[in-house]
């Protein structure tokens, strides 16, 4: 009784549109929160998921860095461009691989904690144990995570696109001997605000992305132990693939503009 | 991080030993494949598609300040996409996909103690749970990465024939590919099929304490299994650039 | 102080509440009772409207108070607090900074007052050696007291408690009894949901019996047990307690 395809794709229809309503919630209760957004929740949260990352994205930013030298290394090698390697792999690092390999790591990183930490205080009753006593736990306690943890991923990806370049620059000299000077050369000649500007863009919107997906995930968790790791999951899988169609539509954006 | 490459090492050899000592349940095998690879599929595929799409528009976008035309870095793109981009970008999808489901689902037997009670029914988690799943990564995870890079091509092709007016067929030219990157492939899918089931499992088993826990692990799941592909990708590709392949 | 009237509730096709009657007079303990999944949890919710009826009334302190928006209700649970299952408090921070919650975020006391009754609450509940302590180093029982320290605080009307003794030892259990003893002996009205007859035995004032979606006895906690055997619904509670 329940097959029919007219009756799964109405279904399909009636969860996006509940899914894209309550993303659409979350937003609504966060912005309607910040007057009355607690500060020092704000930078615990922020520490939280930001600060605890830096040695992680560190240590991805200067991976990031020498695997984009080795792959521009073999354009370089087949047309001898190699005064241009510098440009190659910042533009690549800046606009493309800084932002999105940055983003599917937080999705575990921020992501999946954020929607893991909110559903285990949902189902372990300390959200309803505030409203109990009058007191709103959307502002005190989920208005800052949605908040820090955008924050956090736009400056950690920040961190990346920074590191990554120097990783490119050192692994450059290291693997194909191009001098650092030429590197910064070739990269300060060719790259301008607008590259810097458009991987900032994306490190924006991914970390919203993130942040939204995983506390609407987080809220509507029931159950126990399992619930709270299949929403961490769930999170992690859902946030990772907006975060490819995303890519694109900005990408394509981006072009036009910047 | 919870877990280190010689934790790694420790679970895989157990988990071999004691599933050859107590006979490879292959039944359990078959589930995995079908968990890590098929249930993956979706996202595997569809951000290979927009990925292939993405790095169309960065191509055409750096050829117009270069070379001009943007058929002429087509060959070239094709060898980078299977020796690099396709195995990376699919691999992290990958880690991220199967790292959150299996960190999630092993961690949350750990603390609701299903793990004690297979211990105590004569069981043994390293054969029974740990190895069906090295196993099924290491057969659907090179298989998701061949689709998902011949999705990121055909995208390619495609995207750069009716958005850019190029000849698009120039992206699928294989003048540029060698055994070497092929061998580059495979060795970096076999690679990642091994690594992310490992530091799923691992950081599932390392959980302890109440729901707080199995959120813990499959943070670290996702994590460890996303660095691990970045590490064993630069050390791969650093290798054979070394030996000249 | 509270009273339902033809409250009914229900979730997706169960009806849980099928029309409740019942009337909590001002000061002393009253307890609802019921065999466990009967819907004790979801009655007293409905209460102070951290859930919606779907039908009936709901006043409280002799305001109606079941089509209130959210904002209202939420001032409403400053005066009449639920204490929830379980203990609630935020892990990261110390007891003293999960009771100062509701004083600085629902009161806006300014920061040092709020520490002080903060101190104060806790000291009523015999925590204020372990004030600095987050939830995490103590056990269940000094848990559930800081969270009924967290409602005490607030200086409320009156205080609704959803199974207080659910899962605590039979020591840390009679100690949350004598708190809400205490509590009412103060002029607070309490509300306790609960299937612990040693709780009832000590604290409860009258009892009413939740039984298939109605309330089906309420009476002096005395006349309760002398029901045990005659009365249905009182006889089908007991019945209950013997299969667990």
């Amino acid at each position: 009784m329940s097959g029919g395809p007219f009756r799964t794709i109405g279904r399909s229809a009636i969860e996006l549109a509940n899914h894209v309503g309550g993303l659409g919630l979350v937003i609504a209760r966060t912005v309607r929160a910040l007057p009355r957004l607690d500060p020092r929740e704000l930078v615990r949260s922020v520490v939280h998921f930001g600060y605890d990352a830096i040695p992680l994205v560190v240590a991805l930013a200067v991976f990031i860095g020498g695997i984009l030298v080795l792959f521009a290394n073999v354009n370089v090698q087949r047309y001898g461009a190699k005064s241009l390697i510098g440009w190659a792999a910042g533009y690549t690092i800046l606009r493309e691989f800084g932002p999105l390999l940055t983003a599917l790591v937080m999705t575990g990183r921020v992501g999946a904690r954020n929607a893991a930490e909110l559903a285990s205080m949902n189902i372990g009753g300390q959200l309803e144990g505030l409203r109990g006593v009058g007191v709103d736990p959307f502002a005190l306690l989920v208005a800052p995570r949605v908040i820090a943890s955008t924050i956090a991923i736009a400056a950690l990806g920040l961190v990346v696109n920074l590191v990554a370049v120097f990783s490119a620059a050192f692994f450059g000299q290291l693997i194909i001997a191009v001098d650092p000077g030429s590197f910064f050369r070739s990269l300060e000649q060719m790259l301008g605000w607008r590259d810097a500007l458009a991987g900032s863009a994306k490190m924006v919107a991914f970390g919203l992305t993130i942040s939204l997906i995983s506390t609407r995930a987080g809220l509507v968790a029931r159950g126990g132990a399992r619930a709270v790791g299949r929403v961490a999951a769930v999170a992690v899988v859902a946030s990772s693939a907006l975060l490819t169609a995303l890519d694109y539509g900005i990408t394509v954006a981006l072009e036009r503009v910047l | 991080m919870a877990v280190s490459p010689l934790q790694l090492a420790i679970l895989l050899g157990r988990s071999t030993r004691r599933a050859l000592r107590r006979g490879v349940p292959r039944g359990e095998i078959v589930r995995q494949v079908h968990e890590i690879g098929f249930r993956s599929l979706l996202l595997v595929f569809g951000g290979m598609v927009f990925f292939g799409a993405v790095m169309t528009a960065h191509g055409a976008y750096q050829a117009r300040k270069v070379v001009g035309d943007l058929s002429i870095v087509g060959p070239a793109y094709f060898e980078v996409l299977i020796r690099e981009l396709g195995p990376t970008i699919a691999g992290i999808l990958a880690a991220v996909r199967i790292g959150a489901a299996i960190s999630a689902e092993v961690a949350a037997m750990q603390v609701t103690e299903q793990l004690d009670a297979l211990r105590l029914s004569a069981g043994d988690p390293y054969a029974e749970v740990a190895f069906p799943r090295i196993v099924g990564g290491l057969i659907g995870v090179p298989a998701l990465l061949v689709i998902g890079t011949a999705a990121a091509t055909l995208t390619t092709v495609v995207v750069s024939t009716y958005a850019y007016g190029a000849d698009g067929t120039a992206f699928m030219d294989p003048t540029f590919v060698d055994l070497g990157d092929i061998f580059a492939f495979f060795a970096k899918a076999l690679g990642y099929g091994l690594a992310i089931p490992l530091a799923a499992v691992q950081s599932g088993f390392s959980a302890r304490g109440g729901p707080g826990a199995v959120g813990a692990a499959t943070t670290t799941g996702v994590v460890a299994s996303c660095m691990l592909v970045l590490i064993l990708d630069l050390l791969i590709s650093a290798l054979l650039f070394y030996t000249g392949l | 102080m509270i009273r339902l009237v033809g409250v009914q509730k229900g979730f997706a096709s169960r009806r849980v509440l099928a029309g409740v009657d019942l009337h909590v007079p001002r000061n002393g303990v009253t307890f609802v009772v019921g065999r466990s999944g009967v819907g004790k949890s979801v009655l007293s919710r409905c209460c102070v409207g951290l859930l919606r009826v779907d039908a009936g009334e709901v006043h409280v302190g002799g305001e109606r108070i079941d089509h209130l928006p959210e904002r209202a209700l939420t001032r409403l649970r400053r005066r009449v607090p639920y204490v929830v299952q379980g203990s609630a408090l935020l892990d990261w921070m110390d007891l003293r900074a999960n009771v100062a919650v509701p004083l600085l975020r629902a009161l806006g006391l300014p920061e040092a007052e709020a520490v002080e009754r903060a101190d104060r609450a806790l000291e009523q509940v015999g925590l204020a050696e372990v004030a600095r302590k987050s939830p995490p180093d103590l056990g269940p029982g000094d848990r559930k007291r800081a969270s009924i320290a967290r409602a005490f605080a607030l200086e409320p009307e009156a205080i609704l408690f959803d199974e207080p003794t659910t899962g605590l030892d039979a020591a840390a259990a009679r100690r949350v009894d004598r708190l809400i003893r205490q509590t009412a002996d103060q002029g607070t009205t309490a509300l306790v949901v609960s299937h612990d007859l040693d709780s009832i035995r000590l604290v409860a004032d009258r009892v009413a019996v939740l039984d298939d979606g109605v309330i089906g006895f309420l009476d002096e906690t005395k006349r309760f047990f002398e029901a045990a055997e005659e009365h249905p619904a009182v006889r089908r509670f007991f019945k209950q307690g013997e299969v667990e």
